[in-house]
């Protein structure tokens, strides 16, 4: 009991709460001036609020669904800003994940435990690799791993459109491969439902994570190597290795996140349905202050906020595009730390100025 | 393939990079990276669009375009300067932001999920082997110089590459850090809205979703390429034009998917980052100052 309320325990948990403040303060000043932008288009801000927050009860199973995968496109990039590595590439990542298992899920006849692993795996490999390359260049040109993530992106892009056009077409209407045998299937959590088993896939890979960079070694390392990179040197962290591992573990969940929607949603890869999950993944991570259990939090959030958008899309005719303006906003604020910090250091000093003139008072009489 | 139809297009393609890039390149210069640059563009297409659409005039659409540009950058400048953004993250949040605006208001004001209705385009001139081009072509040959004597022949130009150099040495001599990198991204915002114009109004003569397509992005592995000098920018911009333009023909002449070509402007800008790296970075790129700090 003595430990769990030593000084240092509390001086640590008094500034997450400030962090959840900030982050709180954050989303409301990105809602206010989505809500300005709301009036500026004609429309009423609380009613169009209304409206995407009151999906959330309606379709639950969407929300659970649209969850699984922003718990792993946000993990995805959360490990990796730990090391002081970006992972852009989550979007291509996640789409190459989501190919490679709707390929290995429909020509490979395995049994049904071990199908969905095998996806999964080669799913994993891909998107581990992809990232690797943004690491390797980062090490060894200096080139940013921003840029080239973004270019892998479109490179991707572009080779799976091709794949699913033409050599892994399963149907003559649509840019789209066939659909996975049944045996490499994740079964849907109840008979009708949108979410499938998947989302405790996502939630194991978010408490693995949690206690891997919280209380072992390798976690120690890595976010050492993130924090000071001279200092972990020094300390015998190899800090190259450090980050190059951490994105391939970010590459590897974000291609995570593609195959378990495909195994336990689509079914099939169709071309450009995996469009900015990647994206939405870096707002994930920054509202989770990269913090892999916080990360659930605000998965959970912004899939409402999607949800709800596109509710808002077909009742007020504000395109879907409104939840990504937001997002914008919230991790531009997310990152000036400055802004908030300001305000309170106005007020403590207005708090200082009004204790000192009673004191002058006090000295004179 | 004839010549003259390849440099055309080349040319068209080309010099909204080239805006881009020295907008980049400027700010680059007093140490901001800009990662806002595809926003910037983005933004400022649209709003040269909705201008051009409410007045029937390009040159007023042009205008409002640069304004816009000026707007978006100073903005996120309070961002990255005054309230010590994280530049990359805070950048990619505005691309975000306009991605998000710009989609929405195309649906407002044209209620569509795809394009604007056909605006009035820019004057295009009609030249000797260099076939159409808009006027937009004669701002970025003079913006070409305009950079090189800022960065090479004026005071400012020294103040900004001073403060993206050793902001602390600056600040000690009494140069303002924080007024150099503004100015620095104004300016940057002001080509960027040329770009953009010159993009939707300039070009196409509509505006269409996302139509920047990452072109902020490829301008700065141009700059990186060019290693950071305005001269050579020309050069590395009109080459990834070049091969936008060459794609382009050769969907039509060879029997190759589009899609493998399409990315070929993505895929020999990541081939060159492999062998050139970023190595004439300024010293001070991508840190925050904070003043009397060293």
């Amino acid at each position: 009991m003595k430990n769990l309320l030593s000084a240092e325990r509390m001086a640590r948990l008094k500034w997450q709460l400030l962090d959840l403040v900030y982050v709180l303060i954050s989303i409301m000043l990105a809602l206010v001036v989505g809500g300005i932008f709301l009036l500026i288009l004609g429309s009423n801000p609380i009613e169009a609020y209304y409206i995407m927050f009151q999906k959330a009860f309606v379709s639950f199973g969407a929300i659970l669904r649209r969850m699984t995968i922003y718990l792993l496109s946000g993990l995805a990039v959360a490990i990796p800003v730990k090391s002081g590595m970006f992972n852009m590439g989550g979007e291509g990542q996640i789409a190459a994940g989501a190919m490679t298992a709707a390929m290995l899920g429909s020509a490979l006849a395995l049994p049904a435990g071990i199908h969905p692993v095998v996806c999964m795996l080669g799913a994993i490999l891909v998107g581990a690799l992809l990232s690797s390359i943004s690491a390797l260049m980062k090490l060894k040109f200096g080139s940013s791993e921003v840029v080239t993530g973004i270019m892998l992106n479109y490179i991707v892009m572009y080779i799976l459109q091709y794949l699913s056009m033409y050599p892994f077409r399963g149907s003559p209407n649509s840019a789209q491969t066939a659909e996975i045998l049944e045996t490499a299937k994740i079964p849907r959590l109840a008979e009708g439902s949108q979410a499938s088993y998947g989302l405790f896939i996502a939630l194991g890979c978010c408490l693995l994570f949690a206690f891997i960079m919280n209380r072992t070694r390798f976690g120690l390392e890595l976010k050492s190597a993130g924090f000071n990179r001279l200092a972990a040197s020094y300390q015998g962290v190899r800090v190259g290795v450090m980050s190059v591992l951490s994105m391939a573990i970010g590459g590897g969940l974000a291609a995570m996140a593609g195959a378990v929607e495909v195994m336990g949603g689509r079914y099939l890869y169709l071309d450009a349905y995996f469009t900015n999950y990647g994206f939405d993944g870096i707002a994930v991570a920054y509202m989770a202050r990269n913090n892999p259990l916080a990360v659930i939090v605000t998965a959970f959030f912004l899939s409402t906020l999607k949800v709800g958008a596109v509710a808002l899309d077909r009742q007020a005719g504000v395109s879907v595009y409104f939840a990504i303006a937001l997002q914008g906003i919230i991790i531009a604020l997310l990152v000036s730390p400055y802004l908030v910090e300001s305000v309170f250091n106005r007020i403590r000093q207005k708090r200082l100025a009004k204790e000192k003139e009673p004191a002058i008072k006090t000295a004179s009489t | 393939m004839e010549i003259s139809t390849l440099i055309s297009s080349m040319l068209r393609l080309g010099v909204p990079l080239l805006l881009a890039a020295l907008g980049v390149l400027v700010s680059a210069k007093a140490g901001i990276v800009n990662m806002g640059m595809e926003g910037n563009m983005l933004f400022c297409a649209f709003i040269g669009a909705l201008v051009t659409y409410w007045t029937d005039m390009p040159l007023v659409g042009l205008l409002a375009a640069v304004i816009a540009g000026l707007l978006y950058s100073l903005c996120m400048g309070v961002f990255i300067i005054k309230w010590r953004g994280n530049h990359v993250v805070v950048g990619l949040g505005f691309n975000f932001l306009m991605i998000g605006a710009t989609t929405v208001l195309l649906k407002a004001v044209w209620n569509s999920s795809g394009n604007s209705a056909p605006l009035v385009r820019l004057p295009q001139m009609e030249l000797p082997w260099l076939g159409q081009q808009s006027i937009t072509l004669v701002i970025a040959i003079f913006a070409v110089f305009a950079v090189w004597f800022l960065l090479n022949k004026m005071n400012l130009g020294f103040r900004i590459r001073a403060v993206g150099e050793h902001p602390a040495a600056a600040d000690s001599v009494g140069v303002n850090v924080m007024m150099y990198r503004f100015i620095a991204l104004g300016i940057a915002g002001i080509l960027g809205g040329l770009a953009g114009a010159e993009l939707s109004i300039g070009q196409m003569g509509y505006f269409t979703k996302q139509m920047t397509a990452s072109k902020g992005f490829l301008a700065y592995s141009a700059v990186i390429f060019a290693g950071y000098d305005p001269i050579y920018v020309v050069l590395t911009t009109m080459l990834l034009g070049l091969l936008d333009a060459f794609q382009m023909r050769a969907q039509s002449m060879f029997n190759i998917p589009g899609q493998l070509l399409l990315m070929l402007p993505y895929l020999v800008t990541l081939l060159a980052l492999f062998g050139v790296g970023d190595k004439k970075k300024p010293k001070a790129a991508g840190k925050i100052y904070v003043r009397g700090n060293f």
